[in-house]
């Protein structure tokens, strides 16, 4: 960065810098006063969010997440999220960088193929494809199963996970593969003892992307579950919302609860994050 | 040590044909260097060795026992790549261990192997350093000491100096040919650098578009160049050759030989000695000096427009842009192709 500070400086003119400031200032306090809204509210009792919406708590009570916890099942419901969202990232690691490896290092007619057909996949999203989900769903008796939600969830997340994959593994040279084969190595073995190690930046990207994705997930399992003990917390959430419609205290907690988890992902993992889009960079 | 035979060789993609006829016999413990312009398929030809590319016809030997069907690692060739090829997450130790890993080889004698390779190469300091702590020289010697540990039949170097600086490159080389003389093992080298070529090599292959041009020593390639191409990439700078009808009939009466009126005729700059213009063999224009301390390359363009140097004692120039200087060689040294580019005396 301090580097690129100078020339950045030189580029552009002291105006343009100073709009571009205010805006990434007003864009960013704009984003974040909304969270820390809910976030000091949720502290509030009930009698003091009813007095005034905006002010911040006079008296910080944990209360709202006590009984929201309980109210809401939270327990049940994480289960079920932490359950949906780890498996699908380990399959979807598993496979994207399986396929990432074909398509980057094993090229041929038919892989270039497949790697369109996955490609594909990026266009396509779940709202979009939620009701041949449910038709098949039902007809295949995986309605109201927790496979009925692991399958989809594994299927949506894999295309963009193959991309990232896809992309890293291309940058890694082709001469590391090629004396792994001159040193006697399979292309199981090459996988396993250099790709896998090699592209644990786009592994620890892929992971935050397809967990966060299955965490913030809503309209498959609102659609395909009527039973409440495979629900996620996404869908506890709304249907807190339903029950407690002007407790904003509870429902406030609900929300933290719901995204503590994603917050505490993204404040460990940035660097890897970073890491992994700067992919292709890589120098043997 | 092992013997290399390559009979009719050819590599094609698709319909495009890159590799064509390739007839090579490298004998047990010999260097030799393929050496051509870019794209010419000296990479290839050594990929092919190594098995990393199928041939499309012809046999690869390696030891008398024909490879076209084994897999690399089982050729017994080790091979040094351009970019090294290390894999950075491994230590240097991991690295040179990886290939007796994958053979099954028992802990001790691995350890024994990487130990004494890397006393060899001066870099068992390192062992325990990943490739990206290493400088590029010390990566170069971590590759060379990866190759050495499977004690191959067969050494492949794919332009191993050309991520060097020129001091090192002068360094390594040495330190390569040395390794040569030391382990006694076949090795191929691959470079477009004819330096490496001329001080490295027991034989020169000379490649162009997919084809071999000439094999033999360097001296041979310099002294009795086969065809017009091979005296211009052997040699720095390159030769200079004369093809105008008018300059060829006063070369041919002052060197006095028989010339045809589509020969070319070849004279390296080494060759070319200041004279009085009036008993020239070629004189020219002079348009520029270039100073070396050990010597001069003076640039000029004779009468019929051709461009060409000669290479004279240091300050022996003092002539002006555009002054007209003459210059003889020695029968000897005058080289003619005839009208296909081929050596004709």
């Amino acid at each position: 960065m301090s580097r690129q500070s100078p020339s950045v400086r030189a580029i552009v003119p002291w105006p343009f810098r100073i709009a571009a400031w205010v805006i990434l200032f007003g864009f960013t306090v704009f984003t974040i006063c909304p969270l820390v809204w809910v976030l000091y509210t949720s502290f509030k009792s009930q009698s003091e969010i009813m007095r005034s919406l905006i002010a911040p708590p006079l008296v910080w009570t944990l209360d709202n997440y006590r009984n929201a916890w309980e109210l809401g099942e939270f327990s049940g419901l994480f289960f079920n999220s932490f359950l949906y969202s780890t498996v699908t990232t380990v399959i979807v690691i598993l496979l994207s960088v399986s396929a990432g490896f074909a398509f980057a290092k094993i090229p041929s007619r038919k892989t270039r193929l497949w790697y369109s057909f996955f490609l594909v996949g990026l266009l396509i999203t779940i709202s979009s494809s939620i009701v041949p989900i449910f038709v098949a769903e039902t007809w295949l008796g995986l309605d109201n199963t927790r496979l009925g939600i692991l399958i989809p969830y594994v299927a949506f997340n894999i295309s963009f996970a193959v991309y990232l994959a896809v992309a890293y593994i291309r940058g890694i040279h082709d001469e590391i593969i090629e004396a792994a084969k001159l040193d006697g190595a399979n292309y199981l073995g090459i996988y396993r003892q250099i790709i896998l190690p090699m592209a644990r930046p786009i592994i620890t990207t892929i992971a935050i992307f397809t967990f966060h994705a299955c965490w913030i997930e809503y309209v498959l399992v609102y659609m395909i579950s009527s039973d409440s003990s495979i629900r996620t917390v996404q869908v506890g959430v709304s249907l807190l919302n339903g029950r407690l419609a002007f407790n904003y205290g509870f429902l406030f907690a609900a929300i933290v609860i719901a995204t503590l988890p994603l917050f505490i992902l993204f404040v460990f993992f940035r660097r890897h994050l970073q890491a992994g889009f700067s992919m292709g960079s890589m120098k043997g | 040590m092992a013997s290399l035979k390559l009979r009719n060789v050819a590599k094609s993609y698709g319909t495009v044909q890159v590799m064509s006829g390739i007839n090579l016999s490298i004998g047990d413990g010999k260097l030799v260097v393929f050496v051509g312009p870019s794209g010419c398929g000296k990479s290839t030809l050594l990929r092919m060795i190594a098995g990393l590319e199928e041939i499309t016809s012809g046999t690869i030997s390696i030891g008398g026992e024909v490879v076209n069907d084994v897999i690399p690692s089982q050729r017994g060739v080790a091979m040094v790549f351009q970019s090294y090829a290390l894999y950075p997450h491994m230590t240097v130790y991991n690295n040179m261990a990886f290939a007796l890993r994958q053979a099954g080889s028992a802990q001790d004698e691995i350890d024994r192997r990487v130990r004494a390779a890397a006393e060899s190469l001066q870099i068992k300091d390192l062992l325990n350093r990943h490739p990206r702590q290493l400088s590029g020289g010390q990566r170069q010697r971590v590759a060379i000491g990866r190759a050495i540990v499977r004690e191959p039949e067969v050494f492949l170097f794919d332009e191993p100096l050309s991520n060097l600086d020129a001091a090192l490159r002068a360094q390594t080389r040495v330190e390569i040919a040395e390794l040569h003389a030391r382990l006694n093992t076949t090795m191929i080298y691959v470079t477009h650098d004819q330096v490496e070529a001329l001080t490295l090599a027991d034989n020169i292959v000379v490649l162009n578009n997919g084809r071999v041009e000439q094999v033999g020593t360097p001296m041979e390639l310099y002294h009795c160049p086969a065809n017009k191409f091979v005296a211009g990439f052997i040699g720095s700078p390159q030769m200079n050759f004369f093809s105008d009808e008018a300059e060829l009939n006063r070369l041919a009466s002052v060197l006095r030989i028989e010339l045809e009126e589509t020969s070319t005729l070849g004279v390296r700059p080494e060759h070319l000695f200041l004279c009085d213009a009036g008993k020239s063999f070629v004189s020219g224009a002079l348009r520029i000096v270039e100073q070396f301390g050990e010597y001069d390359l003076a640039y000029l363009t004779s009468k019929g427009g051709v461009d060409f140097i000669a290479k004279v004692p240091p300050e022996s120039i003092r002539g002006e842009r555009g002054q007209i200087l003459g210059f003889t060689a020695v029968s000897e040294h005058v080289h003619v192709f005839n009208e296909v580019g081929l050596r004709a005396r």
